[in-house]
């Protein structure tokens, strides 16, 4: 009774166009002003506790190095890299599409971010060889989506949050599924493009490659210092995201130089030998030290980024208070009991939890979303044996599935805002990628050692601690 | 049931280990069954474990608050109420957990349940949970083995105090983080009771545990003044005659759960080094310094009445 | 006015990047303490996660003002203008409703509700009985100066809680009294990447 209150509640704040954040904050308040004993203050407590969440203290950190990363250069170069690897296969501008987007989601957590910045530069590129702008920009809208199931991924973060597990082992198991969506997005353009004899580019060597590689590198290096610093002791997930947000600032202002007070200083100036370079360069870089920390670029980013982090994190303190709720009446604990007592297994109930997510993601945004669910789905699937970690990515690629398809899916207005094209074009010209994303997510959803053989191979089994 | 039917007095346990397996989740839950049958239809007791509704440090805030009646942080959180209660983190002052027993027992033990009323957090019980022990990933033998590493500790002045006196470096982690970071090495040792290097599988990724007994690990069950005055006076006695019962019995159990479970570790095939007389007497002198350090906080006497009770006359 | 909007404005900015950037500091010259020296500062995690409750319970308003927080436009666009328009308000008043319960519960009674507390209560609890944090100390200099105790009481970092909520309280309504004067149509963004679309707008249109 209570528990249905609550969630009629909930909903109809949402439709009537009350703030999803607020919806679940005075939806929560409500019912303990309504039904519990509990004061008002201790929900204070709540909202100052759960803003300054441990776990969560990752995601600024990755929200702003997502943004020093998400200059138009950084994209560019990324472009560069991957059409020189696989520009020369057939339908090979898009399968470089879909690499690029592969190689932006691991350096941002954000998928309309990875969306704009890709997009906007290879949609352009395709249609210049005579792809159809439907084609192009169902591709990026899908790819796009892989921005967070390649780690650093923000849904991750807040996944671990929700359940205890851990953020390292959780995006090192985003890895392999990761890899598995790209490649099966590429081997669908393959074919395709074999049938339909699109066009190919010509083979720009291996000095272009390498040369690629190395303006590239400089930014991908980044998801290596993440992951290499978690599994190699040197910080735990949320010191990782900090190292990430300083290194992705010195790496857009000294190296880069898209952005800053050194902005278009070449690294070696035309006829510069490459000792005075080297000289020239710690120079100015010494000399720009602090007036890069004061530029207003960096203030900008800075601005931004704390933006977007008091956004979502508003939602995510409130899908808290909303969770705190839940669980101080119990509501969890009850759905288990009925839905073991319905004789679900893992099989079907990993259905139901799927189901329940496309449903949910329409209406909410993932992180919200995410919390409210974790809770009750979570000690259910812990009792079927359900592994904590391949749970955690299962309900990730259902968030991104959630994304592209209608009615509401963030790609999907993030194309269509930056194509011109109608929001029905947009699904109609993704829908045959969304197919292989379905196919994806079974596959993800019945075979756990995607997920989980990385992960454990390297850290060991996820020790469950919260049932 | 916990399912409060109208009329009852409402008693929320929060705590922050697993409802089973755990010393303390077994106390709170033993706890709560007892109200539940004894005092059905006077009151009526629910337990949240595993941090669902507080953590150790907001706890304190919701007791004062009347949102929670009993919490069970560690004796480590309430030296910011009073610094006597720094006594219970000196390195070596409780020989085993007999003697542990008969201090808190005891007039000085009881008397200090009764020294945060000021801040309105009345204390109605020890409940232990066993010696620490130290680990790292290189064998400790000698003091001087733990020099330049890594310890993740419960932050308390006096744990710090003990650490550095090691020539090691203090640092603090959330309980949840410590095995993946002792794994990869973020950080290199730590110091718990069996129960907790067994449950957390640390010695998984250890190089053995050495038998110290340093230091006591245990909880404080409290409650706020304010509530349990409210309370008439037959359900309080009733109810505070219950925690007397469960507290004693909690107790006489953990000694046996310690044993058990270091066994088990050593089944695992983890190494446990005891140490010899000699070597014991160099930790013990290593970190004397601390009881010096804190004499002043605690107080001479109630030192010497807890080293007394190692004594059993 | 509108000079005073500005720096108002700028002011939030700053606020919000400042704190952003202390926790970013913060926390990686902890690492480079742990690692580069093996030392560290006991207080920083504390300091880090009490900047983040800031970020958050400061910004909240600042993001009613720019009309970034997320909803879900989709029904009630299909509502005649002026039923939109309630919807709209009404929107803005639940963030009324939602802060000012929060900070003083007993409001509610009017309808018969029996609650109790809000962050005002909590805050001169804890302002009354003075406890400190856990780990974030005065320095030495100022204890001996000024006499404080040891600890950093937890009402100074409890602050934000009554003043965000207050804030947050006034952007509501003034988003609810912009809306009724029809000068800004609703409160919400219909998803994240808004500003990010509108920058890019038909960029690759034909
Ligand atoms: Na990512
Ligand atoms: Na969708």
């Amino acid at each position: 009774m209570e528990a249905a209150i609550l969630f009629i509640l909930v909903l109809g704040f949402l439709f009537l166009g009350v703030p999803i954040a607020i919806s679940l904050g005075l939806s929560s308040v409500l019912a303990i002003a309504i039904f519990s004993n509990d004061s008002i203050s201790s929900v204070a407590l709540q909202l100052f506790t759960a803003s300054q969440n441990y776990t969560l203290l990752a995601i600024p950190f990755f929200i702003l190095a997502s943004a020093f990363m998400s200059t138009g250069g950084v994209a560019r170069r990324i472009i560069r890299f991957a059409v020189a690897c696989v520009g020369h296969v057939r339908g090979g501008l898009a399968i470089a599409a879909v690499f690029s987007c592969m190689l932006f989601a691991a350096l941002s957590g954000s998928s309309p971010a990875t969306v704009v910045a890709i997009g906007t530069i290879a949609i352009a590129g395709m249609r210049q060889v005579g792809y159809t702008k439907e084609f192009a920009a169902g591709v990026i809208a899908n790819a796009g989506t892989l921005g967070i199931l390649i780690p650093p991924s923000i849904v991750m973060v807040v996944y671990a949050a929700a359940t205890d597990v851990s953020v390292g082992r959780m995006f090192l198991a985003g890895v392999i599924p990761g890899l598995v969506a790209g490649l099966m997005l590429m081997v669908a353009i393959y074919v395709n493009a074999r049938i339909k004899k699109m066009p190919k580019q010509p083979f720009a060597g291996f000095g272009e490659i390498a040369g690629a590689a190395g303006e590239a590198g400089f930014g991908l290096l980044l998801i290596v210092i993440i992951l290499g610093g978690i599994y190699g002791g040197i910080f735990t997930p949320t010191e990782a995201a900090s190292v990430a947000a300083v290194y992705a600032f010195f790496i857009a202002i000294f190296i880069y130089r898209d952005m800053g007070p050194l902005k278009d200083v070449p690294l070696r100036k035309e006829g510069e030998s490459l000792p005075v370079a080297v000289v020239r360069n710690i120079y100015i870089c010494l000399v720009q030290f602090f007036p890069a920390c004061f530029h207003p670029d960096t203030k900008k980013v800075l601005t931004e980024a704390a933006k977007t982090t008091i956004m979502l994190m508003f939602i995510i303190v409130n899908a808290l208070l909303f969770a705190h709720v839940l669980t101080s009446e119990r509501i969890p604990q009850a759905i288990t009991d009925w839905m073991i007592g319905a004789g679900f297994n893992w099989f079907t109930f990993l259905i139901a939890v799927n189901i329940l997510l496309l449903l949910g993601g329409q209406f909410m945004e993932p992180s919200g979303l995410l919390l409210i669910v974790a809770p009750v789905v979570f000690p259910i699937g812990m009792e079927l044996g359900v592994d904590p970690i391949h749970l955690g990515i299962i309900m990730v690629v259902n968030m991104e599935i959630g994304m592209i398809t209608p009615p509401i899916g963030l790609n999907l207005f993030v194309t269509s805002g930056i194509t011109g094209m109608s929001l029905i074009q947009v699904v109609r010209a993704a829908a045959p990628f969304v197919m292989i994303l379905f196919l994806f997510l079974i596959l993800v959803t019945y075979v756990p050692a995607l997920s989980t053989w990385l992960p454990y191979s390297l850290m060991g089994p996820e020790l469950i601690t919260n049932r | 049931a916990d399912d409060c039917s109208d009329g009852e007095i409402v008693i929320k346990f929060s705590h922050v280990v697993a409802a089973t397996g755990h010393p303390k989740g077994d106390a709170a839950t033993m706890l709560a069954e007892r109200v539940n049958s004894e005092m059905d239809g006077k009151a009526c007791m629910q337990v949240f474990p595993n941090s669902q509704l507080f953590d150790d440090d907001k706890v304190m805030e919701a007791l004062l608050l009347g949102d929670v009646q009993l919490a069970a942080p560690s004796l480590s959180k309430f030296e910011a109420y009073t610094l006597k209660f720094r006594l219970f983190d000196l390195p070596f002052l409780f020989q085993d957990l007999n003697a542990v027993e008969r201090f808190t027992t005891g007039t000085d033990g009881k008397d200090l349940l009764g020294s945060m009323t000021d801040y309105g957090f009345l204390g109605l019980g020890y409940w232990s949970s066993g010696l620490k022990q130290f680990s790292a990933n290189k064998p400790l033998i000698q003091p001087a083995d733990a020099n330049g590493l890594k310890f993740r500790v419960q932050t308390s002045d006096v744990a710090v105090a003990m650490i550095e006196a090691l020539g090691a470096n203090a640092q603090k982690l959330a309980f949840k983080e410590v095995y993946g970071a002792l794994q990869t090495g973020v950080v290199d040792g730590q110091e718990n009771s069996w129960s907790n290097i067994y449950t957390q599988k640390f010695f998984e990724v250890q190089d053995g545990i050495t038998e110290t007994n340093h230091q006591l690990l245990a909880y404080l069950l409290v409650t706020s003044d304010e509530w349990l005055n409210s309370l008439d006076d037959d359900v309080k006695t009733q109810f505070l005659t219950i925690v007397e019962e469960v507290t004693a019995k909690a107790n006489a159990a953990v000694a046996e759960k310690e044993a058990a479970n270091r066994q088990r570790i050593l089944e695992a095939g983890s190494t446990i080094r005891e140490l010899s007389a000699e070597d014991r007497k160099a930790w013990v002198d290593t970190m004397k310094p601390v009881w010096t350090k804190f004499e002043s906080d605690i107080g001479a006497d109630l030192i010497e009445s807890a080293v007394a009770s190692n004594t059993s006359n | 006015m509108q000079r005073v909007d500005n720096w108002v404005t700028r002011f939030e900015e700053s606020v919000i990047a400042l704190l952003l950037a202390a926790m970013t500091l913060v926390s990686f010259t902890q690492v480079v303490a742990r690692y580069g020296f093996n030392s560290g500062w006991t207080g920083a995690l504390e300091f880090t996660r009490i900047l983040f409750a800031w970020l958050i319970l400061f910004g909240m308003s600042y993001a009613v003002k720019i009309g970034s927080h997320l909803g879900v436009d989709a029904v009630i666009r299909l509502l005649p203008k002026p039923l939109f328009r309630a919807a709209a308000i009404f929107g803005a008043l639940c963030g009324v409703a939602y802060a000012g319960t929060l900070l003083y519960s007993e409001w509610l009674h009017i309808f018969g509700l029996n609650t109790r507390g809000g962050a005002i209560d909590y805050w001169s609890k804890m302002h009354k009985i003075g406890i400190g944090l856990d780990d974030l100390r005065y320095p030495q200099v100022i204890i001996d100066t000024f006499g404080t105790q040891e600890r950093v009481q937890r009402w100074i970092a409890y602050l934000i809680l009554p003043i965000g909520l207050a804030l947050f309280m006034f952007r509501c309504l003034q988003a609810a009294w912009q809306i009724w004067i029809g000068e800004r149509v609703m409160m919400i963004a219909a998803h994240e990447a808004e500003e990010l679309v509108a920058e890019n707008k038909d960029i690759l249109k034909d």
